[in-house]
């Protein structure tokens, strides 16, 4: 992220926090798709990834004269998005005692793709994806996913997952090795097939 | 390096995850060569298109309003028709083995209840017993032998019945004399 912009979100991240309600509204514009996307890539459902970042930005705002650095905004919202995401997970995983829920049903019709080339492309690549992510152990994953996938800097990920950025460095470089023994998923990613 | 004098493999990972963490030799050939900057391009270019391929197989947001000020969470909201039935679960698993322990407490009672009127019958035929023969069984083996000489009159002798009636008077009864 370049300075400017760095600067300009900063002094939006302030007037929010003095109460401002258009430049949390801003802010909101800013990283809405963002952590729509985040929220999505680890819960393949669109229905569920809209309500959690509907409780991202509620609880955001509730806690946002906690930040005490506003320059780290972006991250300090991805942790939340993060912890957010976990406790879905957890709660998820309470509720099914009491109902059963198909868990392959909810996967969205655009992660499992539909019918058309398009679609059918985009379930070869979740399919390959996941297989790859499941090798991973969950902070390989975690930090791989924030690095490739939300596009996040090694200094943001470790403020994200409140590590040492040695840790973030020494956990994504086995995910890219890892990948690099994914022969078919780096074929496909090097023809541009997908 | 390799033996080839380029970088090895796990040294262009490095490079991709951060590279000053690079020794200065292999970033200096690095910043020199061509073929390892391709190598390197090439690499990153990879992981670089699997977010891109992400953003573009995945749904858009869509414009829905955030009611950031308000109080109420989505999550609570979507699963409070769950929640209540964990809860009420929760209560009839409370009410029905509580309900159980009270059944089980009352048919301990019943039981118990039965024993002891059992243990009063046998302890009241055992005292009835001995008010009939209130000697043990081994008294009354001995008790058995001198059956024969324990007649009435020789019980009296031994034990008056009153204190005027000593043995001589027995003994008179009876027509003996006294020498």
């Amino acid at each position: 992220m370049d300075n400017g912009r760095l600067l300009k979100e900063s002094s939006l991240v302030e007037k929010a926090k003095d109460g401002d309600g258009d430049a949390y509204e801003r802010l909101i514009r800013i990283y809405r798709e963002g952590i729509y996307k985040m929220a999505y890539y680890r819960l393949n459902s669109h229905m569920d990834a809209e309500d959690l970042v509907q409780d991202v930005f509620i609880q955001a705002y509730r806690r946002l004269a906690q930040l005490k650095d506003p320059s780290l905004f972006r991250p300090w919202l991805y942790r939340i998005t993060i912890n957010r995401i976990r406790d879905f997970h957890r709660k998820k995983r309470f509720f099914s005692v009491f109902i059963r829920t198909d868990t392959t049903g909810e996967i969205d019709a655009a992660h499992k793709g539909p019918d058309s080339l398009e679609g059918l492309i985009g379930r070869e690549f979740w399919g390959k994806i996941d297989a790859f992510l499941k090798r991973l152990s969950r902070l390989e994953k975690e930090v791989f996913r924030l690095r490739f996938m939300d596009h996040l800097t090694i200094t943001e990920i470790a403020v994200t997952l409140d590590r040492h950025e040695s840790t973030i460095k020494t956990h994504l470089y086995r995910g890219i090795e890892k990948l690099r023994s994914e022969r078919v998923l780096l074929k496909m990613l090097e023809r541009g097939e997908i | 390096m390799d033996n080839n004098g380029h970088l090895k493999d796990e040294e262009l990972v490095t490079a991709v995850v951060d590279e000053k963490d690079l020794t200065d030799q292999a970033r200096a050939h690095l910043n020199a060569c061509i073929q390892c900057r391709q190598r390197l391009l090439h690499l990153e270019e990879q992981l670089g298109r699997i977010g891109q391929y992400a953003h573009r197989h995945s749904p858009v947001p869509s414009c829905r309003s955030i009611d950031y000020a308000g109080t109420r969470t989505v999550f609570w909201g979507r699963y409070s028709y769950a929640l209540g039935t964990a809860v009420m679960s929760a209560i009839l698993i409370i009410a029905v083995s509580w309900g159980l322990s009270v059944h089980q407490v009352s048919e301990q009672s019943v039981s118990s209840l039965i024993q002891e009127m059992i243990e009063d019958e046998r302890f009241i035929a055992e005292i009835s017993r001995l008010e009939e023969d209130p000697l043990l069984q081994g008294y009354q083996e001995d008790n058995v032998k001198v059956d024969g000489m324990m007649d009435e009159d020789f019980i009296r002798f031994i034990i008056p019945i009153d204190a005027e009636q000593t043995g001589a008077d027995v003994l008179r009864k009876r027509g003996v004399k006294k020498c």
